[in-house]
């Protein structure tokens, strides 16, 4: 029998083979590094989309591109693909989207015009295709190059410790202050409040936003949840959506009637895919996604496009998302929703407001505004539960206003309207200076309060606040504030019981002696 | 000595039939994907699909993943969460090495199965809940807590619905289950038995309308601050869950290795992949529940029907009992 030394004697000494195994698992490791990497060559390319000012074509259309995989969460993914400028208000908040992302990484700018300059990161890729194929082609190219090693990982936009300035900070580095005072890891702590059952529970400040893959780009919201349930909610930075440069135009000047209402159906149709998307239905969003496309390229006819259209409502009533994903959330009474111009919203509560009415060229179509009849009803009927527009009625609303839309188009014959001053666009009544969204962002804190998350996301989706992109100003986190200000409030304290306790010890110690 | 080619070569097979599921399971997702994509008029078309593509992505995604960083958030409970997406594995592991591939073949073929299988899949609810506590985050926590609620309300008519099948056969053995299906299939014998399952099964695998703790309304859930290998981990232990729940429905209410012509184990893999179908299409063609209206749903509707079930089941083991006695 051989002993142990029997076997060691064959690489000379036990140093010798522990230094064997070490190169054979050295060896191992690195061929196996390797395989992998051939392998990783070619895989879908992991991109997290953020959405900026005037991108050269929408990046949402990735998801009908196969080879390319848009994440909700920057954590995985090897590209953060930057569509259009990002406004100044938000430049640093896209620095910690890019920090958030694991190694390999790497940053690609996709803008109108190649020669903007690069102010705000370290991106080495500043490219201004419009078509997909191409941007998509160095979206792969980047990815591979990262997965070989060809290109190097970038490094942390924030360097240093910008999120953890609460390391060292209070008696044990914690970043608190005596027993509940200071900032510890760096967030407002949970204060107790009482909840919708009059129980007292935490109640936890959370900013969400403003690259929230549900919300448009910009859209900050700080609320307070206990559980899941939104107990408080501040919009605290408001996007600005460009209108559509149709709709734009039609302010001004006379434009085709079939041209405005192709637009408004690709617009809903784009909104609708959106919600599906956040609602679980990829596939289907991705084929209403085509619909859209296909009805704004004018390729096919819109006889196919009516056809998909009908085909898509059908699908959409049988997965359930009318029915067990938005029936009763988020519901706006017709009373809120009256005489502000809020468009397919309002008419989804039963409010007839829709300036097309009005318009020669569209009365001469005969045009008659969808509303939600239901909704109207129990208006006259002074019926208070279905007194209003919950999401299901938003969605079927938008779904037979883009029928509508496309039977506008087919018998419009080449009419032209508006042009003077005012036009009916997807998301309501717009002039030059004026857009519907800011109203609907002044009423989310009090549709919001108090319901569940998951619908609090159902309902912001179903507003179309747009895609968002810029902002005017973020506001500083107020529960951020509050806490620094305890915090220092606490410091302040406990100096003071210090100094207390030093000048009470002075004094037992003049008694000891 | 001699006890070894019985432990360790069923489980390699087990490992190696759950490797090859899991990498079955992620290409038919990808397919039933894009058929909804494309639209009915050209799902069928399978030259629309470039297979190549399709059968290699999974493992490329997989090589990627194996390369990426594993991220961490700050101050997570780092053990709590290394250990989620293995307990979620094992834990589906085990439930699955309970199923009979044949007469003859089951990793794990002991007589209180059923029994055995509900223990394992309760384990589910305790590996979400660690994946969501553990990254320290908002989002991944919302999705813990919601798959509390959920597991809370699908886990009653899950455990019925398993009780009423085990009556006609008398025993809690999963080989006893599928013999006793020899003359008319549970699927047929207890109606309510597999619908009431397969929605269950959905809530336990946290799939398509279910995907509460993993929804998009949290940029992913209990996923969102996963990357690299633990993300690869956990992905796949989600799919062995998808494996475990059908392969076991399979044998509980369509008679596992039972059919005529072709081989038992066949049968089995046949049956194991149409409930496969049935859960992964769920998830491109229906929508997320708001877990308000399931929690409503399972406790006014599910668990009534399978009590009804279980009862319907009991009196006719009953009246079959007193008529050949």
């Amino acid at each position: 029998m051989k002993g142990p030394s029997d076997g060691l004697s064959v690489f000379g000494s036990a140093s010798g083979f522990v230094s064997l195994v070490a190169q054979t698992r050295g060896a191992f490791s690195g061929t196996f590094r390797s395989a992998l990497r051939r392998l990783a060559i070619g895989a879908p390319v992991r991109v997290f989309a953020i959405r900026g000012v005037d991108p050269p074509a929408d990046p949402a259309l990735l998801h009908l591109r196969d080879g390319v995989i848009v994440l909700d969460s920057p954590r995985s993914a090897t590209i953060l693909l930057i569509a259009g400028s990002v406004p100044e208000a938000l430049r640093e908040a896209v620095k910690h989207v890019h920090d958030e992302m694991a190694h390999p990484r790497a940053t690609v700018r996709w803008v109108s015009d190649p020669a903007e300059e690069r102010v705000d990161h370290q991106a080495q890729y500043n490219v201004s295709f419009s078509d997909l194929t191409s941007l998509i082609e160095t979206l792969r190219r980047v990815q591979n190059d990262l997965v070989t090693g060809a290109r190097s990982s970038e490094d942390d936009e924030l360097p240093g410790t910008t999120r953890t300035a609460w390391r060292g900070v209070g008696p044990y580095g914690h970043g608190g202050a005596g027993m509940t005072g200071g900032t510890p890891y760096g967030r407002p702590m949970a204060e107790r409040a009482p909840d919708r059952d009059a129980l007292q529970l935490d109640q936890l400040p959370l900013r969400i936003g403003p690259y929230f893959m549900a919300f448009p780009a910009g859209l900050v919201l700080d609320i307070e949840l206990q559980g899941d349930v939104v107990q408080d909610v501040a919009v605290s930075a408001e996007p600005v959506s460009p209108l559509r440069p149709v709709f734009a135009a039609a302010i001004n000047d006379p434009v085709s009637v079939a041209v405005l209402e192709r637009a408004r159906a690709e617009d809903h149709l784009r909104w609708l895919a959106h919600a599906l998307r956040v609602h679980g239905l990829a596939a289907l969003g991705n084929r209403t996604l085509k619909l859209a496309v296909q009805v704004d390229a004018d390729e096919t006819g819109i006889e196919s496009s009516v056809a998909e259209l009908k085909a898509i409502t059908h699908d959409v009533g049988r997965s359930g998302a009318l029915w067990w994903s938005a029936r009763g959330v988020g519901l706006l009474s017709r009373d809120a929703m009256a005489g502000r111009g809020l468009g397919p919203t309002a008419r989804a509560s039963g409010v007839r407001d829709d300036a097309r009415i009005d318009e020669p060229a569209y009365q001469a179509l005969g045009f008659e505004p969808i509303v939600n009849a239901a909704a109207e009803v129990a208006a006259k009927t002074a019926s208070s539960d279905t007194n209003g527009g919950d999401t299901s009625a938003r969605w079927r609303l938008l779904l037979a206003e883009a029928a509508q839309s496309l039977d506008l188009a087919a018998r419009a014959n080449g009419a032209r309207a508006w042009g003077h001053g005012v036009v009916e666009c997807p998301r309501g009544r717009a002039t030059a200076r004026e857009a519907p969204e800011p109203q609907l962002y002044a009423m989310l804190p009090d549709l919001l309060r108090g319901m569940e998350w998951g619908d609090a996301v159902t309902t912001v989706v179903s507003l179309n606040l747009g895609e968002g992109g810029d902002v005017r100003a973020v506001q500083p986190w107020a529960a951020a504030e509050k806490v620094r200000q305890s915090a220092e409030q606490a410091m302040k304290n406990e100096n003071a019981s210090d100094m207390s306790g030093m000048a009470g010890m002075t004094h037992t110690q003049h008694q000891a002696e | 000595m001699t006890v070894w080619p019985g432990v360790v070569i069923p489980m390699l097979l087990t490992v190696v039939f759950l490797c090859a599921a899991i990498y079955a399971t992620a290409v038919l997702d990808t397919i039933l994907g894009r058929a909804v994509t494309r639209g009915p008029r050209r799902a069928l078309r399978m030259q629309t699909f470039r297979m190549r593509d399709v059968l290699e992505q999974p493992l490329r995604t997989s090589a990627l993943l194996l390369l990426q960083q594993r991220t961490l958030t700050e101050r997570p409970d780092a053990g709590a969460w290394m250990l989620a997406p293995a307990l979620l594995g094992a834990s589906a592991a085990t439930a699955t090495a309970l199923v009979p591939f044949s007469a003859r073949a089951a990793t794990l073929d002991v007589s209180s199965g059923i029994v055995y299988f509900g223990a394992a899949m309760a384990l589910v609810m305790i590996a979400v809940y660690l994946e969501g506590w553990s990254p320290n985050s908002p989002f991944p926590l919302i999705g813990g807590y919601r798959f509390v609620a959920q597991a809370l309300s699908y886990e009653m008519p899950l455990a019925l619905v398993l009780i009423a099948a085990a009556l006609p056969a008398e025993s809690l053995a999963v080989g006893a289950i599928v013999r006793s299906q020899a003359g008319l299939w549970n699927v047929i014998r207890q109606p309510l038995g597999l619908p009431i399952y397969l929605i269950a099964s959905i809530g336990l695998a946290f799939w398509g309308p279910l995907a509460l703790p993993g929804g998009e309304d949290l940029a992913g859930g209990v996923r969102a601050e996963l990357s690299g290998v633990t993300l690869l981990l956990w992905r796949a232990a989600h799919l062995v869950v998808v494996v475990a729940v059908s392969a076991m429905g399979a044998a509980i209410f369509l008679g596992g290795w039972l059919g005529p012509w072709i081989p038992g184990p066949v049968w089995m893999m046949l049956k194991t992949i149409a409930l496969i179908v049935v859960i992964l299409a769920s998830g491109h063609t229906l929508a997320r529940v708001r877990l308000e209206w399931f929690v409503l749903v399972a406790w006014t509707i599910l668990i009534p029907a399978a009590l009804v079930d279980v009862f319907a089941s009991g009196v006719l083991v009953l009246w079959g009992t007193s008529r050949c006695c």
